[in-house]
């Protein structure tokens, strides 16, 4: 009992004095070490079966130095702060490098289609069928077209800089933000290296797609917020700087703006509680926030409670019985049946294929590592929100008293910290069916807490370089939890291996590619198109298409493809939908869907019958106009303009 | 020349330039090299000094950014209204702000400048040799993706051509990744309506070539490949209806790649 107490019992932070040292040697050392780690794990690329274990082995080979000389006592803010970037440029390079000529992200798809229509239209606000929401909140695209529209850069081009400038961008602003609320700049480093190891950090979050940029906004907001603090800035100052980031985080992603607001509120509210000088304008900075976000709302229509409302309500409902499956154990009866449907089988993807043990093994690792580190540096990290200081002797579990008081100096520290609580719980909702999606949200935001409780653990027991096995120790702690978290977060869609049938960014290959493209040469732009889901994105980007969806149209295209003879329904849905063509492929009947299915709305996952797909052969007045072997596209347009 | 001075004439040196680059062909390197300070530095830099805002140096260089492109993108709102998302636009609206936010900083704000280390001659060799394995990955990456060819493939498709209502265009595209020989059989009604043989095309490259289908006939175009002649390997169609008419076919090979 005692020991457990001890383990997990608030603990002094002290860092010795140590003459710190900045090193051009290791810093361009590891710069290239990483970049020639990083040519390995790609190198074999789309063409040898080993890409998998040399992307996987490649990966914490990468990782570890880097963090390891981040982290090491000693070292100069400046020094960490290179190795940090350097890290986080090089993992979104090696997502780049999956798909280096073009997107190849689903995500990246959607918001291509808002771009391009800006690019070409010089309009903001024009609609977008297959994420409806993304033209309502235009951050992104505004600002990839604005450096696309300056430089003259391909849109592609622009996109990759963006993303690379938020990239960096965030993982300085968190480095910053981290050091000021700790008063440690390694403790920084630690704990931006933890961050590093969240499941969306290496792919989700190097999209282009609008939380990538608007995460990068809420880092300068965060270090914005504490450095203005620091610096004693008065209300303008203050005003001015994060209303125009608040503003910007607005008008980029609808969840990440109300994350941030939730942040700055919360931060404001704890300001208040321990009675510290700036609490009004903290509580101000969050009121215009929540300003800008209400306005913005009731300029687009508040369209999150559509959008968001029923993603949420399945996670929550789909969590709830697993839960008590959980609990209930065995006997449960139909609870327990219940909490099955609703769970996902980890390491399973929805066509049946296993992640291999060897893939499985860093993220099993992973999450009891997390929780012991967790376990071990959340009461410390609470603690040191005191902020009597690094070497506070009068720290320890009466330190826990004062906060119970409300006597804390560093609030953004005790809120960040409280924060890292919510990672169990984005660690369960990604079990489930429904909730995966917001689990995979919420890592990114409770691994803002990891971050820093990871680093007060690490910091209490590794202080001096002469500690080889306590550092080595937390290299490999850091580097499992970076190995896990890009397990969890991409698996083993990160390596090309051939083509999957609906695997979004697995079934992108040529072919596809170029019968979308052909759409756009022989057809013309904006007709509206009915298809398959991995068609669909291309077919609205290559192929600059209007593509029906439910969630845009009355009905999802996969009604089409349901039944293996024509039917007065079919004739129904090609009319209200207004549709000129559609689009089969053929490959979707050689198996199952690879990821969620064969179209946007959730269907059968048994492979389509090929005669679903065929019908429209002998269909009247259906012409079939492209044949490639697989794919093949269908004029409707005098069944949709028939009586 | 003053701080403050200097930098305002960096802004408004950029904003000219770019505003030249609008509206003149500027190649492409110099023409990204002025874009990129003034969509990721020039506006936050300047708001900053503006201010008169003191930040450590860790965190100046991420809030420059961030501010940066907050008035990028929220200047897209503006140039929206206006109408002017374009690339007059864009440096119009960015220099303007760097420009008129710079000229009002009145001591040229304050900038703590890092304290760059002395980079020696194996510091150089390390950051080329860094570039080099940089552009050796994009570049193979590059190349192996482009020769990732899961399905090779031949497009053949058959659309109604221009105006004319019994106007018709057969097309084929060589995806196979190797030269193939194609023949194209037409019929019409059910009746055999042109043969086309010998169709040679290089991988990448396409043909199209003109039809006659008389309105309102159902017809039906085959790709054969000259490897295996009897072989229907593509099928494309046009829906009729129930008249009859006489057809008449051209070829002429006129597209490549």
């Amino acid at each position: 009992m005692r020991s457990l107490l001890a383990f997990i019992g608030p603990k002094t932070l002290s860092e010795p004095m140590l003459p710190l040292r900045f090193s051009l040697d290791w810093s361009l050392g590891l710069m290239l070490y990483g970049t020639v780690i990083t040519w390995l794990m790609r190198a074999a690329a789309h063409s040898s079966p080993w890409q998998e274990y040399l992307f996987w082995g490649g990966l914490p080979l990468l990782f570890l130095p880097l963090a390891a000389r981040a982290a090491w006592p000693g070292v100069a803010a400046g020094e960490r702060l290179i190795h940090l970037i350097v890290l986080a440029e090089l993992s979104f390079l090696i997502k780049v490098l999956f798909w280096p000529i073009n997107f190849a992200q689903f995500d990246e798809f959607l918001h291509w289609i808002t771009a391009s229509d800006i690019l070409e239209a010089h309009k903001l606000f024009l609609p977008n069928s297959m994420l409806p929401i993304s033209p309502l909140f235009p951050g992104l695209e505004v600002v990839t077209t604005a450096l696309a529209n300056l430089s003259g850069l391909p849109l592609f081009v622009a996109a990759n800089l963006i993303v690379a400038a938020t990239r960096g961008m965030f993982i300085a602003a968190l480095f910053g933000f981290y050091t000021r609320i700790s008063g440690s700049a390694r403790l920084g480093a630690i704990g931006s290296l933890a961050y590093m190891g969240g499941s969306s950090y290496v792919m989700f979050d190097s999209q282009f797609a609008y939380e990538t940029l608007a995460l990068g906004l809420v880092g300068t907001i965060l270090v914005a917020h504490v450095e203005l603090s620091a610096a004693g800035a008065d209300a303008r100052r203050t005003l001015t700087v994060l209303g125009l980031l608040a503003a910007a985080v607005v008008v980029t992603h609808h969840i990440t703006a109300l994350e941030v607001l939730s942040l700055l509120t919360a931060v404001a509210m704890l300001q208040a509680l321990a009675r510290r000088a700036r609490w009004r304008l903290d509580l101000m900075t969050a009121a215009l926030g929540g300003a800008f976000m209400a306005v913005w709302l009731h300029l687009i229509g508040n369209p999150l409670s559509d959008y968001i409302g029923p993603v949420l309500d399945a996670g929550v409902s789909q969590l709830l019985p697993m839960l008590k499956h959980a609990f209930a154990g065995s006997g449960g009866g139909s609870v327990a049946s219940a909490g099955r449907a609703s769970s996902r089988q980890a390491f399973v993807a929805a066509d049946g294929s296993h992640t291999p043990v060897w893939l499985q093994i860093p993220m099993i690792v992973a999450l009891p590592v997390t929780a012991l580190l967790l376990a071990n540096g959340f009461l410390t990290a609470l603690v040191h929100a005191r902020g009597i200081g690094l070497t506070d002797p009068g720290g320890g579990w009466r330190g826990l008293v004062d906060l119970i008081r409300l006597r804390w100096q560093r609030s953004w520290m005790l809120l960040i910290a409280l924060l890292a609580l919510t990672w169990p719980m984005s660690v369960l909702l990604r079990l489930t069916a429904s909730g995966w999606e917001i689990g995979n949200r919420l890592s990114g935001l409770s691994f803002l807490g990891v971050g820093i409780v990871i680093g007060s653990s690490i910091l209490h027991w590794w202080q001096r370089p002469e500690q080889w096995f306590a550092a080595t120790l937390a290299g490999l702690a850091l580097t499992v939890i970076f190995t896990g978290g890009v397990v969890a977060g991409w698996g083993l869609p990160a390596t090309h291996i051939g083509y999957k049938v609906e695997g979004d960014a697995l079934s992108i290959e040529p072919m596809s590619i170029d019968a979308a493209a052909w759409t756009k040469q022989w057809l013309g732009i904006g007709n509206r198109f009915a298809g398959d889901r991995c068609n669909d994105i291309l077919l609205g980007t290559y192929g600059r298409q209007e593509v029906i969806t439910s969630l845009y149209d009355r009905e999802d295209s996969g009604a089409l493809f349901r039944h293996p003879t024509l039917s007065p329904w079919d004739r129904e849905i090609i009319q209200t939908d207004r549709l000129d063509y559609l689009l089969t492929d053929l490959r979707d009947s050689t198996a199952r869907p690879y990821l969620i299915g064969y179209f946007n709305e959730p269907t059968d996952l048994t492979p389509l019958d090929p005669r679903n797909l065929m019908k429209w052969d002998d269909a009247p007045g259906v012409s079939r106009i492209f044949d490639d072997g697989w794919i093949s596209i269908y004029d409707v347009r005098a069944m949709r303009h028939a009586p | 020349m003053r701080r403050e001075h200097r930098f305002v004439l960096t802004c408004a040196a950029t904003t000219c330039a770019s505003l030249v680059a609008a509206v003149v062909p500027v190649p492409a390197v110099p023409r990204a090299l002025i874009a990129l300070p003034l969509v990721f530095v020039l506006p936050g830099e300047a708001i900053l000094r503006a201010l008169d805002l003191q930040f450590t140096r860790c965190a100046r260089a991420p809030i420059v950014v961030g501010i940066s492109m907050a008035v990028t993108l929220l200047g897209g709102f503006v140039l929206d209204w206006l109408g002017g998302l374009t690339p007059l636009g864009w440096a119009a609206w960015l220099g303007g702000a760097s420009v008129l936010a710079a000229a009002t900083a009145r001591h040229g704000g304050t900038c703590l400048r890092p304290a760059l280390p002395t980079f020696a001659v194996r510091h150089v060799l390390m950051l080329a040799a860094t570039c080099g394995v940089l552009a050796l990955t994009v570049l193979s990456t590059v190349r192996s993706t482009e020769l990732f060819r899961p399905f090779p493939y031949t497009n053949f498709w058959m659309l109604p051509q221009g105006a004319a209502i019994d106007a018709y265009l057969i097309g084929i595209k060589n995806g196979e990744g190797r030269p193939e020989t194609y023949a194209v059989r037409l019929m019409v009604d059910h009746r055999m309506a042109g043969e086309w043989q010998d169709l040679v095309l290089a991988p990448g490259q396409w043909l199209a070539f003109p039809v006659t289908i008389p309105p309102g006939m159902p017809a039906r175009a085959w790709l054969f490949r000259a490897e295996q002649p009897q072989v229907i390997y593509r099928t494309v169609t046009v829906a009729g209806n129930e008249e009859m008419g006489g057809v008449s076919a051209t070829s002429t090979t006129d597209g490549a790649s």
